[in-house]
C-alpha cells in the first residue's frame, strides 16, 4: 500500500489559496483573491499548461 | 492531574472507555464510561515509550499510540494496546520508525494499517496492524511532504480510506495523497476529494468553495 501524492493546497489567508498538482505540472487552480504578485498568465506561461481559476 | 500535559482524548469504538494520552507523565489514562454516561475511577498505565501523543483505534478496539520520545531526533515510535477486561494491555512496545517528533495517527477503515505523521521531518509512516493487535513498521516514509521540513500535524482519511490528508499549519498547506493505488489526478478527482473532505460546495469555516463545478476551462 503506497501513498501517491495528489496535490497540495496552499493558503496564504483563509480566502486566498491555490492547488498545485503533485506531479510538478504547476498551479492547477487558485482563488480569485490570490495575491496579484503572481499573475495567472505568468504561472501558465511558466508551466506551459492552462491555468484554471474559480472565484469565491 | 498537574503536569499531565494531555495530547489527545477519545472514546473507544464501543464507547465504554475514554482514553487520554499524557505527555508530561509518560502515561495513558482511561476512564470507564458507565451506562448512565458518568465516568468511573481513572486507571493509569505507563506508556510503552516516552511522550505518548496521538492515537487511533481499530474498529475492534486495538489502540495505536504514537510516542514522540521527547522530540529526540530519529526516535519516533508507536506502540499498540488491546482492551482486556476494561483495561489497556500492551501488545507491541515502541516500534521505531527512524523519523522525528511523531504526532498523530489514523487507522485505515479495514483496520490493517496506521498512518502516523512525523512533525519534524515531513514524513508519513505506515504501520501494519495484525489481527491480534500487534504492530510492525512497514514504511517509515510512505509519504513525504517536503523531506526534512517541519510542519506536518494532524491528519485524516476519507471515509472510504482512499485519500489521506495532512495539515501543515506552519506553512498553511494541506497535502493530499491517494492511498494504495497510483493516483490519476483529474479536476473531477479533486472535486470528489474536496467534497469528501469538505462536504457541500461551501466550506464556510475557511471561506472556501471547493467543488469541481467551480472550475472553468
Amino acid at each position: 500500500m503506497r501513498l501517491e501524492p495528489l496535490y497540495t493546497v496552499t493558503f496564504t489567508t483563509p480566502e486566498a489559496w491555490s492547488v498545485e498538482v503533485a506531479t510538478g505540472a504547476g498551479i492547477e487552480g487558485r482563488s480569485s483573491c490570490w495575491p496579484r504578485a503572481a499573475p495567472l498568465d505568468i504561472v501558465a506561461a511558466t508551466t506551459g499548461r492552462p491555468t484554471h481559476c474559480w472565484s469565491m | 492531574m498537574s503536569g499531565a500535559d494531555p495530547a489527545q482524548v477519545a472514546f473507544s469504538p464501543d464507547g465504554a472507555m475514554v482514553v487520554i494520552t499524557q505527555r508530561g507523565t509518560d502515561s495513558i489514562g482511561t476512564y470507564e464510561v458507565r451506562a448512565d454516561g458518568a465516568f468511573g475511577a481513572p486507571r493509569m498505565i505507563a506508556s510503552q515509550g516516552p511522550t505518548p501523543y496521538g492515537f487511533a483505534f481499530t474498529s475492534g478496539g486495538t489502540l495505536v499510540v504514537t510516542e514522540a520520545f521527547r522530540a529526540e531526533k530519529g526516535a519516533a515510535a508507536a506502540s499498540s494496546y488491546v482492551i482486556v477486561d476494561g483495561s489497556l494491555d500492551p501488545r507491541t512496545g515502541s516500534v521505531g520508525n527512524g523519523r522525528s517528533e511523531i504526532c498523530w495517527a489514523v487507522v485505515t477503515p479495514d483496520d490493517r494499517y496506521a498512518f502516523t505523521t512525523n512533525f519534524a521531518d515531513g514524513a508519513v509512516s505506515r504501520y501494519a496492524i495484525a489481527a491480534d493487535g500487534s504492530l510492525s513498521l512497514e514504511d517509515a516514509t510512505a509519504g513525504i511532504a517536503v523531506d526534512g521540513m517541519t510542519g506536518l500535524r494532524d491528519e485524516d482519511l476519507s471515509s472510504d480510506g482512499r485519500f489521506l490528508y495532512v495539515i501543515d499549519a506552519d506553512h498553511g498547506r494541506i497535502y493530499g495523497w491517494s492511498v494504495g493505488e497510483r493516483a490519476r489526478w483529474s479536476r473531477s478527482g479533486l472535486g470528489r476529494a474536496c467534497r469528501r473532505r469538505w462536504p457541500g460546495s461551501r466550506r464556510a469555516e475557511a471561506g472556501v468553495r471547493c467543488d469541481s463545478s467551480r472550475f472553468t476551462p
